[in-house]
């Protein structure tokens, strides 16, 4: 450790996601010390659950990036990695931000896991082990015990993991305990929530096991490395994508989400890879492309993929069993109610389900979808007003001097996107730092040297 | 149809009347038109394509039509539209306004009929009232004053001729 | 449970079955019913023709109601949506509630918003209650397997009703039936709609739509429809040789009133229920259930 460990020279970075990896790293590799802060036991956020969509070629969605900046994070020494730990209090006083962290009390303690695997293989529960691998390819490489299934959760005799474990990293009844620190700055990387598809229910999600969201896609794809129905394990004929779901409906979310687009175009290209004689369809009000090569896209999934521009009115089930989509196609005015064996909705991104206790715990506001606010930078003395609509896409500044947004957390974006707003916090947070009194060049390079 | 023959302002008239206030948030996805039952029977009431004749100004192709009339007020569309164009309510509104410029269908003429001389759609004759006794029903009256004193205010009652009387 | 009871225009002359069966089960669940003669139809038939006075007759209901300080149960889902759709947009702009009132003074009425709107359905689902439904079971109806049809008007639209059930996935009438015994038949087209609001206008586009219903049940093996709407009954059972006529089938599907089937369940006498009132025959059903 480099930096003294009471803190009050170091950055907090909120989100141990692609948003805080991406300032965390920067901060620390511009030498500025940082502690970066997770609830889960698991770097990576949504991004780790998400596919490589490459073909016979790299379709550049940037998931592979996830675990890049993990691995750089976890070998950067001016980076203190605090996973499951949250913030529970933030004050600010005299420039700096005295922060509550709270640890989940976790059996396992990341810092001593070794991840053997010797507590899974002593586990008696059936089928699953009750402790595990926290994430098959997340990092930290650290077990965590499930609440639900653990013996000693549900009050029964057993600790076998504890005493198999040869570092003795394991240990029940841990104190959830609470830890004072104080920084110079804070950067809020705390991300989304994906749209809750139960919400629409004309498409019957979590009712028809084999409509899904692109998040389930995604995470199927992963594990699978091909993609199955979650009814019979089959592998689906005809898919349909729903794009706009919970997007662009003044009932829900009145946003465009920016992500579904690419995303549903760019499995839809690794599931027509993937299975060539697969008939593929997305249903578009209108694709949203951003990003300078997009429509190139398009034009390569021609033949392969049917765009329907429609947006579907519900799924049922036929009566002699399978998945019927009802539409009306916008250019032909047919309504058809077609069958497909597997529905993907294109779920879009909202605020996450803690912001607003988030925003007032940091003294900061809300847009009016619910995001957390960034603040116009000020040009010519008049502020350009506040919220996403007249904002350039980079904004992360608040309206607390010291406090700044990275990330899906201030709206929605992709993985390119949410690191190029978090090198945008990461560089604001160093030009705060460099007007504060706290770290001086001379003291950095003392600290270097020492 | 040439561009001016359109009614720019058609739109805003349909606004204008209860139920019409969300027509201009209409993105035509087509949800309405998938979900409407009466479409899936006869492709000549389209919800969407109805919402874009208005948008474009077609108020004598739409005013004057018999497509207006089929809306079965099922509100499935209005439920599911993500636009919330309040689908439903704005057939009404378009109705309303057709009824207005002198298009109102003759099956709708004797239900207001009806409904002004009788204060209900169904004539409760002496005859329904002593098969309701039998029953153990007690019997209901036939007139409504105030029901008739409404139709004055409102002005319906010009829409069937002024006083009483026609119910046939 | 005290309620002032608003029949409507049809269940009076053409659902008298559906008002017999309904006082009869109140009485036996302890729902006071209490009729005012002054009730004027609901509006809803020229809501599309002349908005202001449909408004008006919706709201004079609702402020006559009030006077007798009493909420309204309703058994028709058409007179029950506009109510609630009237009601919910008089207690939300209190600019329309002032207009309104203005007119309404003229026939020495005043609304406040202080009357709820419910369906017989929702009586017996919120203020019964299934348990008790369960408990007042006498006779065993298992026998009859129905298919549900809810009918438009008695949950949407969803935001005047404040969703008090998911009009993509009803489940109060299933969780009636079951309650009262009886079968409950799933089909592809237990939401649809039944087409009577355009009977008057395009008798075809409706006939047809009407029969969709009719297949679906018939596919599904159902014995019968049970609903809770006075004009979907009208439209299946008064019309259904039109319908078959249409649609060129020879379906014979009996539509009974839910308080018709609970009823029976109960154990009335089917006379008192208006079982023979029913137009598609009922004996066959009711055959099944003296076996």
């Amino acid at each position: 450790m480099t930096q003294d460990s009471s803190g009050s020279g170091r950055v907090l970075v909120i989100g141990g996601g692609i948003a805080g990896l991406t300032s965390a790293l920067q901060l620390a590799r511009s030498g500025q010390a940082v502690d970066l802060v997770e609830r889960d036991t698991v770097l990576g956020g949504h991004a780790m659950l998400f596919t490589c969509k490459a073909t016979d070629r790299c379709q550049k969605c940037t998931v592979c990036m996830v675990n890049d900046r993990i691995r750089e994070i976890l070998d950067e020494p001016l980076v203190r990695v605090r996973t499951g730990q949250e913030v529970v209090g933030v004050e600010r006083a005299d420039g700096r931000f005295q922060v509550r962290l709270k640890s989940a009390g976790a059996p396992v303690d990341a810092a001593k896991c070794i991840a053997c695997g010797l507590c899974t293989e002593e586990c008696p529960t059936t089928p699953e082990p009750s402790i595990s691998l926290a994430s098959d390819q997340g990092m930290p490489r650290v077990y965590r015990v499930s609440e639900e299934t653990c013996l000693v959760y549900l009050g029964k005799e057993c600790e076998r993991c504890v005493a198999v474990c040869p570092t003795e990293a394991i240990a029940f009844g841990r104190e959830r305990e609470i830890a004072e620190e104080t920084y110079g700055g804070i950067i809020v990387a705390t991300g989304y929530r994906p749209f809750a598809a139960e919400r629409l229910t004309q498409y019957g999600y979590r009712h028809f096991p084999d409509v899904i969201t692109g998040l389930d896609l995604e995470m199927r794809l992963r594990r699978e490395g091909r993609l199955t129905r979650p009814s019979d394990g089959s592998v689906p004929k005809r898919v349909a994508f729903i794009q706009c779901v919970g997007s662009r409906d003044v009932k829900h979310n009145r946003y465009c989400s920016r992500v579904c687009c690419a995303y549903a175009v760019r499995c839809a290209n690794k599931l027509s890879y993937l299975e060539p004689e697969s008939e593929i369809a997305i249903f578009y009000m209108d694709l949203q492309a951003f990003g300078k090569d997009f429509a190139g896209w398009r034009d390569r999934l021609r033949g392969r993929v049917r765009l329907v521009r429609s947006h579907p009115a519900f799924i049922e089930m036929a009566p002699e069993g399978g998945l019927r989509l009802a539409y009306e196609s916008v250019e032909t005015n047919q309504i058809d109610r077609e069958p497909f064996d597997l529905i993907v909705l294109s779920v879009g991104l909202c605020p996450g389900s803690d912001t607003a206790g988030l925003a007032e715990m940091l003294g900061i506001g809300l847009d009016e979808d619910g995001f957390l606010l960034a603040r116009a930078r000020e040009a010519g003395g008049r502020s350009k007003g506040e919220g996403r609509g007249g904002l350039g896409p980079d904004e992360t500044l608040t309206q607390v001097p010291g406090l700044f947004l990275a990330g899906t957390c201030q709206g929605p974006r992709d993985i390119a996107g949410s690191i190029g707003h978090a090198s945008a916090a990461a560089g604001a947070m160093l030009h705060h730092l460099r007007g504060s009194q706290l770290v001086t060049v001379e003291e950095r390079d003392d600290d270097a040297r020492g | 149809m040439e561009i001016t023959e359109l009614d720019p302002t058609f739109k805003f008239d349909v606004t204008r009347e209860p139920g019409g206030e969300q027509l201009m948030r209409c993105f035509a996805c087509g949800t309405c038109t998938a979900s409407c039952p009466v479409r899936e029977i006869d492709e000549k009431f389209n919800p969407r394509r109805i919402i874009r004749m208005v948008l474009l100004g077609m108020r004598e192709e739409v005013l004057s039509s018999q497509f207006i009339w089929l809306c079965s007020t099922c509100y499935a569309c209005q439920e599911r539209c993500p636009q919330d164009v309040r689908i439903t309510e704005l057939m009404s509104a378009i109705k309303n306004l057709a009824v207005k410029e002198g298009h109102l269908p003759a099956a709708y003429k004797m239900q207001l009929e009806l409904i002004r001389n009788m204060g209900r759609l169904y004539e409760i004759d002496e005859f329904d009232n002593k098969k309701r006794s039998k029953a153990g029903l007690p019997e209901l009256e036939s007139t409504n004053e105030d029901v008739k004193k409404i139709f004055v205010m409102t002005g319906a009652d010009r829409l069937i001729g002024g006083e009483e009387g026609g119910g046939e | 449970m005290k309620y002032a009871f608003y029949l409507g225009c049809a269940a009076p002359v053409r659902g008298r079955h559906y008002e017999m069966s309904t006082r009869k089960i109140a009485e036996g669940l302890g729902i006071e019913l209490v009729d005012i003669p002054e009730f004027s139809c609901c509006g809803f038939p020229i809501k599309g023709v002349a908005h202001d006075t449909f408004f008006l007759l919706s709201a004079r209901n609702l402020a006559l109601a009030e006077k007798h300080g009493l909420n309204i149960m309703t058994i028709c889902n058409s007179c029950t949506g506009v109510m609630t759709e009237v009601n919910h947009e008089l207690r939300e702009n209190e600019d329309l509630r002032k207009k309104t009132n203005k007119a309404l003074a003229e026939l020495g009425y005043e609304y406040k918003g202080n009357v709820e709107v419910k369906h017989l359905i929702r009586v017996l689902y919120e203020d019964v209650g299934v348990e008790k439904i369960k408990e007042k079971v006498k006779v065993d109806v298992a026998a009859w397997k129905l298919a549900p049809h809810y009918g438009c008007h008695f949950a949407k639209p969803s935001v005047a009703y404040n969703r008090f059930e998911d009009p993509e996935y009803p489940r109060i009438l299933r969780e009636l039936m079951s309650a009262a015994g009886v079968g409950v038949v799933d089909h592809d087209r237990d939401k649809a709609c039944c087409g009577g609001a355009i009977l008057a206008v395009d008798e075809n586009i409706a006939l047809k739509m009407a029969g969709k219903k009719l297949e679906s049940v018939a596919g599904a093996d159902g014995d019968g429809i049970c609903l809770h709407c006075t004009f979907c009954c009208v439209m299946y059972d008064d019309n259904q040789s039109k319908i078959n006529q249409a649609i060129g089938q020879e379906y014979v599907i009996p539509i009974l009133y839910y308080p018709q089937v609970l009823g029976m369940a109960m154990g009335y006498d089917p006379k008192d229920l208006g079982l023979k009132m029913n137009r598609v025959k009922t004996k066959e059903l009711l055959a099944r259930l003296e076996s």
